[in-house]
């Protein structure tokens, strides 16, 4: 028998395999959606984005250590290298609410400054990581945390990729055994 | 015959996701309020025409209000402009202006130009009672009940279908208010 012949029997296995491919490309769409109700895109036309054209003071640019790369932390007064690592940490995990997918720590739009000030007050008072999460997501919701938490509406986002995996693996296990028991 | 149906049932699932997602697909762009259905935060700011007068977010307790972030810098809020004006005068409820972020010669410029149907306006310079608000762009426009609790919020600027919902749900809690 010539493998072109082959190619036209469907044995069972054959099906499954397809079949489970099939399942997976649908699953794929749908953790994509459940990433758009947990991470909602950002509105392209923002209006807030106008007032970084405002002027320079509204829009600290500071150029970085790192090969000329702008950064636009202000300076300020950290206490500690501590706290001005618990300070970055913290800005490069919220999530600037008016940018396209850009951290408090990367943004320069007004409200992310704004923000950024708010977090390092905040960490002067002596106030926790985790009280300082919690005082942005009572406002912003859990949009501002780039880490969704582990909830009932974020398993799909948390647990989709890896039965994605495990899903086109067995999909991919009885497409090759099929290929090549008809090879034989 | 099952190999030649999968492509077709891939694509029908498709479709059916696809139709099932577009009715929602304005809304999950939107980022929603944590907000709602909490008491609306208090706090103090001066007044926009009068520097020396405060105003407080309890003052309007008693009765429903409406709240309506702008800002002279902000495009969309002149899009806005003709329905905000409208619910200033056909709500029957006070509009309470949320200057945020602005310069009060510019903002006072801004109102003789276009209009004021505003009740008042209070000024967020600082921009601190704005993340309070979890306000993240203007305009935005709050609708509070007669206890205080925010009810909904709109973000972006209101137009025709937007004005005719708000009226419906300002209806709906001056009926509950009793005024």
């Amino acid at each position: 028998m010539t493998v072109s012949a082959h190619r036209m029997t469907k044995s069972p296995r054959q099906r499954v395999g397809l079949i489970l491919l099939a399942l997976v490309g649908m699953m794929m769409v749908g953790i994509g959606m459940a990433a758009g109700n947990v991470q909602t895109d950002e509105r392209a036309s923002h209006p807030i984005n106008e007032q970084s054209s405002q002027g320079g003071t509204a829009r600290p640019v500071q150029q970085g250590q790192m090969g000329g790369m702008i950064t636009p932390i202000e300076p300020l007064p950290f206490r500690s290298s501590l706290e001005e690592r618990r300070f970055r940490a913290l800005v490069s995990e919220l999530r600037c609410t008016v940018c396209q997918n850009e951290s408090l720590a990367e943004s320069t739009a007004p409200l992310a400054r704004d923000l950024r000030m708010e977090v390092f007050a905040m960490l002067q008072d002596g106030r926790a990581d985790m009280e300082i999460r919690q005082f942005m997501v009572e406002r912003y919701g859990d949009f501002v945390l780039y880490r969704p938490p582990l909830a009932g509406h974020t398993l799909l986002l948390w647990f989709g990729p890896i039965l994605l995996l495990i899903g086109s693996l067995i999909g991919a296990f009885f497409v090759i055994k099929n290929r090549r028991q008809a090879l034989k | 015959m099952i190999r030649m149906l999968v492509p077709l049932l891939v694509f029908v699932g498709l479709l059916v996701l696809l139709l099932i997602s577009l009715p929602t697909a304005e809304q999950r762009r939107q980022v929603a309020s944590p907000l709602i259905g909490r008491e609306v935060p208090n706090f103090t700011l001066p007044s926009l025409h009068e520097p020396g007068v405060q105003y407080s977010t309890t003052d309007l307790r008693g009765q429903p209000f409406l709240l309506n972030v702008w800002g002279s810098w902000c495009f969309s809020c002149r899009v806005e402009h003709p329905y905000i004006t409208r619910l200033g005068e056909e709500a029957g409820i006070p509009l309470v202006g949320f200057n945020w972020r602005d310069e009060r010669d510019d903002a006072l410029t801004w109102l003789n130009r276009f209009g004021d149907a505003w009740t008042f306006h209070m000024v967020d310079e600082e921009g601190r009672a704005a993340i309070d608000l979890g306000v993240y762009g203007a305009p935005e426009t709050f609708l509070i009940d007669h206890r205080g609790v925010i009810r909904h919020k709109h973000i972006g600027p209101v137009d025709q279908a937007i004005f005719d919902d708000l009226m419906r749900r300002i209806n709906d809690l001056r009926q509950e208010a009793g005024v």
